[in-house]
């Protein structure tokens, strides 16, 4: 209301204003007009367009052919000139679609040169370099810039109501979280395309009242600089504020004025404006204000009276058969059979690499499988992600509101049936807070109501308890029964086995992507063909390895790291002695391969010392700590895929001065004899367990004073694991110190002299190899809680 | 006359080449490019203008001072244009080369003023004659060039430990790092690199046009077209690209005038796009 008032203040001042200010008036209405066009493709839909003074060009010279050429009065030739210049970007939109970032940039540019070319070229029409001269502005001057202002004042109310309406949010969810959108049946193509309608349509208005402002266009009207000025409009004022290209358009006009003995370097000046912009305050200056409003105005809460919640569902359930899919000839999922049926929880436990949330991306149709089906009775199907993705920049209250449209652009997405669902999941923050500032656990909570208000038969959770303490995880499996209970199939992939023993109808076991058991919970904790999936066979009995003596080498006191807002150690401390090997043992996502991450630089500890003979290596970055001696073989091997194994090792070694390439490899291949015909073949092309041998020895290579070792049996074939582990049995008994992160704990605990238990980012149990054995399935299959005995 | 202009296509579209490695540099190691290529390429000519005619330097001391200031102007638009952006997870680095290209742009045209020079040079002024085609050593010279920059990209980055390191963090940056590997510094070098070689380019064409502050925006244009029809990792489908851009574009002139030209050359990169979001030569990153 205020934009439209706003916009005839505008106009009637514009009929008194002396000419020259009317004029300069009327510019600044029109530049805003293009910028809010260029506000709905950069702010709502995060895409950039170098070629924007394409569309100015178009309307410019639409209005002025169809008025001199044609004879049709002003009104009808700016209708005109505004739809063309929205077909043309509607067709630019295809090419658009399919690319995004540089490919994009690239398009839009060579659209922009086109126009600009044609305009010159194509004489006859468009009287070539020297242009058009004598558009007829109906309402002189100060008529025009009225119009201008009354337009621009429309246009801004009109951006206003759009970023609140269903495609507008729409537009901005596909544009923060591409995949969540997806999840709620929002398609990217119509959202996008439309994006560059309107943005094509205001530059096309935009630049038919400019030519009717000064009676002329010409090629040099819009120059390709013109452009950047327009993204400079949207940057500067804020993009994705509706007051952004108002006030990136007034410092554009005002900046000349102020600057008139600088003029030529206007463009400098614009330029080193936008970078500063773009630096301190990525908001605009739109952007800042509405940080400080934010803050003035705390305290007055959104209310919305909540209702409806959890709507009980009949006749749902889901039924997967030989589901399988392959990569890169390894079966991730080898045909796994599924059935959750209404009103219960199904759980899929496994672990780590099992196949699990491969699985979810199948049944979701995130990723297309190789062989079997998919059946969703009585309904749709929702999901959540192992990240929680929340729409960044939305409130809490627009995205469960985008989930009850389901993608729909038209329809009732009444705000009391998402506070309502939002009540049910146990959200109990502000409804107007923002996704991207929301604390972990009501990012999951979010995640949850989102997926909930599209009503589904059937809701897929991919770790839904990761980064929960104990009360919100036992409030979330709360939540799961009411679920449950209202009639959805729920079928729940989680580590937490507390939870999910606690709160599953039943459980299926998957490992390397095959259901190895199915049944009750308390059926599949006892099964023994679960316990060494787990665990490993038990066959070997623990070292008895003496810790050694003497002061440690590698020291690792009070870390605590991990991703963003999300904290996953909580104060870890470790100890190794020089020769000796530490086990790091502890269930899925407890946080040992964060822990890994944090001791080789690739994540920074928050808090806490990783001391290296003495040496703080704490908040080093990653390859500074692997200088010094603190050797990373990561999780999932990570060979460089398309250098040969020569290569690879021979990377290993970067940082040595006193590499000798021939007897150093030849040592290895004497370690690894598997690896000797494969020396120039890409690394990429070996299987799993050759893959590993090489990442070992890559890392050995680097001669290492600690060698840390992530999952290196993960994924591996029993016997392949068992031969990995006899080779780093070997290299402990050659006085290598090692620390080693193992799912399979009884291989492990067979060559640590001493070890510790994670759970929970904490460590909940450390000491000699052979007491760490007891307690360890309760640690992993969840039932007594395991003591801390630290 | 079409042969006179297939030769002055095939030099245009070598300097497009040139450029256009090194978006391939950069893109490959780390996902961005400096989108203001064309100023680096700006900035060779003139350093080289200023030193070889202002201070009448001889060209052997003018050129690798001048390439070696377009390396120092890469390494600055990575710490300032990219690297800041890149740490937020922002993809705001695009927007921000562009507006650290025209700072310089338009500091050059302070400095430098807004009159074209000419750079004199003896390899541009007396043709070589074949019968009915005149063609000046220099036009020879900077597909040559290509060629020799290509080959000596290829074998260093098979045969040198810098090119194997660059290899392994174009692969896997994380595992790079993990063998000790300062992808950051290498991420800078490649910034330095290609803002050389676009200065190269700069230098070989300027005595074939003129020196100008605006010279390297339409150059920087079509050269990040022929990157992206080139596949922009793919260093030999670069190189194609750019001298098929070159030939269709002073086929294009002879035939149809020169403005026809970029309209036409332009709407092919645009369907070009359409038809194959990956490039034409290659493949490269496609929106899912």
């Amino acid at each position: 209301m205020i934009k439209l008032l706003l916009g005839v203040a505008a106009a009637a001042l514009c009929l008194i204003l002396p000419g020259y200010w009317a004029y300069v008036a009327g510019t600044v209405a029109a530049t805003v007009i293009v910028g809010a066009g260029l506000n709905v493709l950069l702010g709502l839909a995060g895409e950039v367009s170098l070629g924007h003074a394409g569309f100015l060009a178009l309307g410019a010279y639409g209005v002025a052919l169809l008025e001199l050429r044609a004879g049709l009065p002003f009104g009808v030739a700016l209708v005109l000139a505004t739809a063309g210049a929205a077909a043309v970007g509607a067709a630019l939109s295809v090419p658009a679609l399919r690319v995004s970032g540089p490919y994009l940039a690239m398009v839009t540019i060579a659209f922009g040169f086109i126009v600009d070319n044609a305009a010159v070229e194509w004489a006859s029409l468009t009287g070539g370099a020297s242009g058009l001269s004598g558009v007829p502005a109906p309402m002189g001057t100060r008529g025009m810039a009225a119009l201008s202002c009354g337009l621009a004042g429309a246009v801004l109310a009109a951006w206003a109501w759009f970023a609140r309406s269903p495609a507008g949010l729409a537009m901005q969810a596909v544009a923060q979280a591409p995949a969540a959108a997806r999840s709620i049946g929002i398609g990217a193509l119509p959202v996008r395309t439309l994006a560059f309608v309107l943005a094509a349509a205001a530059g096309g208005l935009a630049g038919g009242l400019m030519v009717g402002l000064t009676g002329f266009v010409a090629p040099s009207s819009f120059p390709f600089s013109t452009s950047i000025l327009l993204l400079l409009v949207v940057v500067v004022g804020g993009a994705g504020k509706v007051w952004g290209p108002v006030l990136g358009a007034v410092a554009v006009a005002a900046l000349p004025e102020a600057l008139s003995g600088l003029a030529e370097y206007r463009l400098l000046v614009f330029g080193a404006l936008l970078l500063a912009v773009l630096w301190v305050a990525p908001g605009g200056i739109a952007g800042g204000l509405e940080a400080a409003w934010r803050r003035v105005r705390r305290g007055r809460a959104l209310v919305v009276a909540p209702s409806g919640g959890l709507v009980p569902v009949r006749g749902g359930g889901l039924d997967v058969r030989g589901l399988a899919v392959s990569f890169g000839g390894v079966a991730a999922v080898a045909g796994v059979d599924l059935v959750a049926p209404p009103g219960r929880i199904t759980s899929v436990i496994g672990p780590n690499g099992a196949g699990k949330t491969t699985l979810l991306n199948l049944i979701s149709g995130f990723q297309p499988s190789d062989a079997g089906e998919v059946v969703v009775h009585g309904g749709t199907l929702a999901r959540t992600f192992q990240t929680a993705q929340p729409f960044a920049g939305l409130s809490v209250l627009n995205t469960v509101r985008l989930g009850l449209l389901r993608g729909r652009w038209r329809g009732a997405a009444p705000a009391s049936e998402a506070a309502g669902l939002l009540a049910a999941v146990g959200y109990a923050g502000p409804l107007e807070a923002l996704g991207g500032t929301l604390p972990h656990g009501d990012r999951r909570r979010l995640e949850l109501a989102r997926a909930l208000a599209t009503r589904p038969a059937v809701l897929l959770l991919d770790e839904p308890a990761a980064g929960l303490d104990a009360p919100d995880t036992r409030r979330l499996g709360e939540v799961l029964r009411r679920v449950a209970a209202a009639g959805v199939a729920v079928v729940l992939v989680e580590h937490d086995m507390d939870l999910v023993m606690g709160v599953s109808d039943s459980v299926v076991v998957l490992d390397a992507g095959r259901v190895i058991a199915r049944g009750a919970p308390e059926v599949v904790r006892a099964d023994p063909a679960v316990r060494a999936a787990y665990l490993g066979s038990g066959a070997k009995p623990p070292s008895a390895r003496r810790m050694a003596p003497g002061a440690a080498l590698l020291e690792v006191a009070g870390v605590r790291a991990g991703y963003g807002g999300l904290g996953v150690l909580q104060g870890v401390s470790l100890a190794v002695r020089g020769g000796e090997t530490a086990a790091v043992l502890g269930a899925n996502g407890a946080g040992k391969t964060t822990l890994m991450k944090a001791l080789a630089g690739l994540i920074r500890p928050s808090a806490g010392s990783v001391r290296l003979a003495g040496v703080e290596l704490s908040g080093r970055p990653a390859h500074a700590v692997a200088r010094a001696g603190l050797v990373l073989v990561p999780e999932g091997r990570q060979v460089f895929p398309r250098l040969t194994v020569a290569e690879n090792m021979r990377l290993g070694a970067t940082t040595r001065r006193d590499f000798l390439p021939g007897p150093e490899i030849e040592a290895m291949l004497v370690r690894f004899p598997k690896l000797r015909p494969l020396l120039t073949r890409p690394a990429g092309l070996l299987s799993g367990g050759e893959q590993q041998m090489l990442a070992v020895a890559r890392g050995l290579l680097a001669r290492p004073r600690v060698l840390l070792l992530d999952e290196p049996s993960l994924g591996l074939a029993p016997a392949v694991a068992e031969a990995l582990l006899e080779q780093l049995a070997a290299l402990a008994a050659e006085g290598m110190t090692l620390v080693i992160v193992d799912q399979l704990a009884d291989g492990v605990l067979a060559i640590a002299a001493h070890g510790i238990v994670l759970g929970g980012g904490e460590v909940v149990r450390a000491g000699p190899a052979d007491g760490l054995r007891a307690g360890l399935e309760a640690a992993y299959l969840g039932g007594e809680v395991a003591c801390s005995t630290v | 006359m079409l042969e006179t202009a297939l030769v002055s296509g095939l030099g245009s579209g070598s300097v497009y080449g040139l450029i256009a490695l090194g978006f391939t540099l950069t893109f490959a190691v780390s996902g961005t490019v400096n989108f203001a290529q064309g100023s680096s390429m700006m900035l060779g000519a003139v350093v080289c203008h200023a030193l070889a005619v202002g201070w009448r330097w001889p060209y052997a001391a003018a050129v690798p001072v001048a390439l070696v200031a377009c390396a120092l102007w890469g390494a600055v638009v990575e710490r300032l244009a990219v690297r800041p952006f890149v740490r937020r997870g922002s993809d705001a680095w695009l927007m921000a080369t562009v507006a650290l290209g025209i700072v310089l742009d338009n500091a050059v045209m302070a400095l430098f003023g807004k009159e074209p020079r000419s750079l004199p040079s003896s390899l541009a002024d007396e043709p070589i004659v074949w019968g009915e085609v005149g063609v000046f050593p220099l036009q020879l010279l900077i597909p040559a060039v290509l060629l020799a920059v290509a080959l000596g990209l290829h074998w260093a980055l098979r045969r040198t430990g810098l090119g194997l390191r660059l290899r392994a963090a174009v692969e896997n940056a994380d595992a790079a790092r993990l063998m000790g590997i300062d992808v950051v510094r290498l991420v800078a070098l490649t910034f330095a690199a290609a803002a050389a070689l676009a200065g190269l380019g700069g230098i070989l064409v300027a005595p074939l046009f003129n020196v100008a502050y605006d010279m390297g925006t339409l150059f920087g244009v079509k050269a990040f077209a022929v990157a992206i029809l080139g596949g922009l990792t793919r260093p030999w489908g670069v190189v194609a690209a750019g001298l098929a851009y070159g030939l269709v574009e002073a086929g294009t002139t002879v035939w149809l005038g020169s403005g026809a030209t970029q309209i036409i050359t332009f709407s092919a990169v645009i369907l070009a796009l359409a038809a194959a979001p990956a490039g034409v030569f290659g493949r490269g990153r496609v929106r899912v």
